[in-house]
This record gives C-alpha cells, sequence and structure tokens, in this order.
C-alpha cells in the first residue's frame, strides 16, 4: 500500500526514506530530477555521452552524500544542481589538460564535413557564440530560465538568490545578449 | 521603470512558456514597453528555440536508473549490516563521537570537491559579478547541507553572512554599487536561513552564548553603517533593509535562548535603536 503512494510522497519524506535505504525512494527522486539535471548539463557540454556520464555520477554522489543531507534552505533540486556545478568545474579541468589547444567542440567536426558545418552553425550556433561571450552569471541565468525553463523560484533556489534577485539579473543578461548579438552581427568595416 | 520591466519581462516569459500568450499577446498587454520588451521577448524565444537541450534518450534514462538503483542497493546493504553502530556510538566518549564526525566530513568534503579543492581556493576571495563568484556560494551551500549539528550550521550561517558583508566592503570600496545587491540579498538569506535552522535546530532554554551572538550583531551593524557612508543614496535602503534583518535575527536567537516563541515576534520586529535610526520609516526592498 505504501509502494502505491511514494510518488506521491514529497522530498523530504523521499529522501527520509531513501536515508533508510529504500531504493524506491531514491527511485522516485531520481524520476523526478533526472531530466532537469541532464537538461542543465547537456547546456553545458558538448556531447549526449558526457552529460549522460556526469547526470549518473551526480546521482550516485548525491545518494553518497545524502545521509548528511539536510533541506536548511538548500531544496533537493538545488544540492543536486550545486553537485553538478561541482562535478562540471572538474570536467572542464581534466578536458584543459586533455585538449591544451582547441575546445572539444571544435575536435569533434572532421575535416569532410567542416562547409556542411559552417552552414549549420551560422543558422544555429551563432547565438551560442554571443552567449558564450557573457559573464558566467549572465550565461547561467539564460540556461536555467530561458533553455531549461525553470521557473524563477526554481532558479532563485537553484543558483541561492531570491526571486527579485533573478528578475534582475535575467533583465540585464538578455540586455546583454542583445547588445552581444548585435555586436557579433555587426559587419567588419 | 527598471523594477517593473523585470517584472514585466519576467511575466511575459512565464506566460510565453506555458503557452498562455504570445510575444504579441505580451506587447498589448504592456504597449508602454514595446519598444524593450519586443527585441528582448523575441530574443529568449530564438535562444530557447535554437539552444534548449533535448530531453534524455528513454534507452539511458531506464539503463542509468537500473544501474544508479544497483550501486545505492548495494551501498544500503553495506551500511544496514553496519546499522547497530549508530547505537553503539551513543556510548562512546564524546571526544570519540566528535571526531568520527569530524573525519566522516573530511571524508564526505573530499567526495564532493575531489579535485575542485583548488577551483574552491581560488573562487574564496571572488566577488559577486565576478566568473568564480558562484562557486564560492556552491561550495558554502554544500557545507551547510553537510553539516551535521545545530551549532555548526549557526556558526557557518554567521561566517557567510560575514563573508557577504565583506565583499558588500570590498564592492563598496571599488565603485561596483551594481553588485552590491547581491551580497547584501546573500546577507539577508543567511540570517533568515539562521532564523529557520535555530527554530528548528530543538535549542534548549539557555543554550545559546547570547553575548558571542550580540557581539556579532553588534559588527554587523558597525560593517553594514560604514558600507552605508561610502555608497550613492539609491543604495542606502538595501543596507538600512540588512541592518534591520540583522537585527531581527538577534532578537529571534534572544527569543529562542529564552524559551519563547520567535513567531511572537511581529514580522520585522526589532530592538529599538536610539539615536539616528529613530525617526527613519521602514525602507521598501530596493531594486538590486
Amino acid at each position: 500500500m505504501i509502494e502505491d503512494n511514494i510518488q506521491e510522497l514529497d522530498d523530504a519524506r523521499l529522501i527520509e526514506r531513501a536515508k533508510l535505504g529504500e531504493v524506491e525512494a531514491f527511485g522516485c527522486l531520481y524520476e523526478r530530477y533526472l531530466e532537469s539535471i541532464y537538461r542543465y548539463i547537456r547546456t553545458r557540454v558538448a556531447e549526449d555521452r558526457t552529460a549522460e556520464d556526469l547526470t549518473e555520477t551526480v546521482f550516485l554522489r548525491s545518494f553518497e552524500s545524502l545521509s548528511r543531507y539536510k533541506e536548511k534552505g538548500l531544496r533537493f533540486s538545488a544540492f543536486l544542481y550545486q553537485v553538478a556545478r561541482n562535478l562540471l568545474v572538474d570536467h572542464y579541468r581534466r578536458e584543459e589538460e586533455e585538449l591544451p589547444i582547441e575546445s572539444a567542440d571544435q575536435i569533434s567536426i572532421s575535416p569532410s564535413r567542416i562547409d556542411d558545418t559552417i552552414v549549420h552553425q551560422d543558422q544555429v550556433d551563432s547565438l551560442r557564440v554571443s552567449l558564450e561571450a557573457l559573464p558566467e552569471e549572465y550565461h547561467e541565468i539564460i540556461r536555467l530560465r530561458v533553455l531549461l525553463e525553470l521557473s524563477t523560484k526554481e532558479c532563485a533556489q537553484w543558483i541561492g538568490h531570491s526571486e527579485g534577485a533573478v528578475r534582475v539579473l535575467l533583465h540585464r543578461a538578455m540586455k546583454a545578449l542583445k547588445r552581444q548579438v548585435v555586436k557579433d552581427y555587426e559587419p567588419q568595416a | 521603470m527598471n523594477r517593473k520591466l523585470d517584472w514585466v519581462i519576467d511575466e511575459c516569459l512565464s506566460r510565453i512558456q506555458t503557452g498562455d500568450e504570445t510575444v504579441q499577446d505580451c506587447i498589448q498587454a504592456y504597449p508602454e514597453l514595446k519598444d524593450t520588451l519586443e527585441p528582448l521577448l523575441a530574443l529568449a524565444l530564438q535562444v530557447n528555440e535554437r539552444l534548449a537541450p533535448e530531453k534524455p534518450a528513454a534507452q539511458f534514462v531506464g539503463n542509468a536508473k537500473v544501474r544508479i538503483l544497483n550501486q545505492v542497493k548495494a551501498s544500503a546493504t553495506s551500511t544496514s549490516s553496519a546499522k547497530p553502530q549508530p547505537r553503539r556510538v551513543r556510548s562512546i566518549s564524546f571526544h570519540r563521537r566528535r571526531w568520527s564526525m569530524v573525519i566522516a566530513g573530511v571524508v564526505i568534503a573530499a567526495m564532493l570537491f575531489g579535485s575542485g579543492i583548488g577551483m574552491k581556493q581560488a573562487s574564496a576571495s571572488a566577488l559577486p559579478g565576478d566568473t568564480l563568484y558562484p562557486v564560492k556560494r556552491a561550495g558554502e551551500k554544500i557545507q551547510l547541507a553537510i553539516s551535521s549539528t545545530t551549532d555548526g550550521d549557526i556558526a557557518l550561517l554567521y561566517e557567510f553572512a560575514e563573508s557577504r558583508l565583506d565583499e558588500a566592503q570590498t564592492l563598496s570600496q571599488q565603485g561596483r554599487f551594481d553588485d552590491l545587491g547581491i551580497a547584501l540579498d546573500g546577507f539577508e538569506d543567511a540570517m533568515s536561513t539562521l532564523e529557520e535552522i535555530a527554530q528548528d535546530g530543538e535549542i534548549g532554554k539557555g543554550k545559546l552564548d547570547l553575548a558571542k551572538i550580540q557581539a556579532k550583531h553588534e559588527k554587523h551593524v558597525q560593517v553594514l553603517e560604514r558600507v552605508r557612508e561610502q555608497v550613492p543614496e539609491h543604495a542606502r535602503a538595501a543596507i538600512d533593509h540588512a541592518i534591520e534583518r540583522s537585527s531581527h535575527s538577534e532578537e529571534v536567537l534572544k527569543v529562542i535562548h529564552e524559551g519563547g516563541n520567535p513567531s511572537d515576534l511581529a514580522p520585522g520586529q526589532v530592538k529599538v535603536k536610539p539615536d539616528k535610526d529613530k525617526n527613519k520609516e521602514k525602507p521598501e526592498k530596493p531594486e538590486k
């Protein structure tokens, strides 16, 4: 009977039960947050496969530290997000060590596909270039609020700011992106 | 005006994302903001259409779940076979228990931060608006999430609050007033979490070191007043608000220490400050 209702439990109850070793409870948390964590990581790495590996590691690490996790103003989804960010920091550092000059994106393009890729990038990736030129804080709020379509409240919980600060940040970030897009498209003198 | 625009952009984006409205509907609702609103919303839509990531592949979702839950099961089994231990721990001396907690904390911190320690150190002096600042704040969140005692939580939150005040001081010295709001917001968040934890933490009557707490809050006010003198007029309301927040938190802790119920405090109730705050109205939460 308990099993029938487990999907309806809130995060705090699921965490309590997962801490007691109830694997299904952690399974519910996984199902609840897998998509948002995967999609967040996917906005930050070039390959599906890398995003999959990192997502899996986020959940395993979260379970390892679950016994010490208490909400204390940090929602479980925000906790997963922080673990994901730390993993990404390590991931980029390892990549930098392995790829001294070009980025992984550039290396993954095979020479025979360069022409097609350039046309495709003109249409699809030019915005990514403009986005990447923004300060990290602006880029991050656009990832969360615009790409992942998280609510303002969720963004506030994830990045640890108030909802008002998230609104201000989003407005500034979109204005900066608009300026950057104009600059990137400006014909060279 | 800017504050309204912040709100309108966010509200319109929410309505467009839920499919309730189009960009045109939003512009019709706020015709006076058309010139600013239209390009920003159109750009947000373009960014979403072109760059939003796909959902994870169904095969990965299923396979990863099996792998993760198998590992969780294995880990839970090994934990449950050692389950009587926490009960035995209660009978060992306080110092040994304390040390076991410290060692466990170090192991978990090492697991979480892994080789990111260098990054964490590098971010220690980051200020709001700096690239590494989110790393610094993320590290703090994790420290708090894995702290295992109410006393530890309270000490950490005072440490974070002081760190926000140091940031506010440095930002004001550097004239970076636009970023000041993030530091003050972080300070208020630390105070508000402190109140929540103190209320939920089953602190016994007379258990808090009230003199130490009072000294900390006095220091908050001193620092904030120093910052207040360095910032332009429009940024002062945010500082006044932070001062009030600190005083309110001090009152909450005092009530808990005296065995009372902090919810008896009226919202925003603080101790009355003589002199210069006497005639000041409660400031509206300013734009940051």
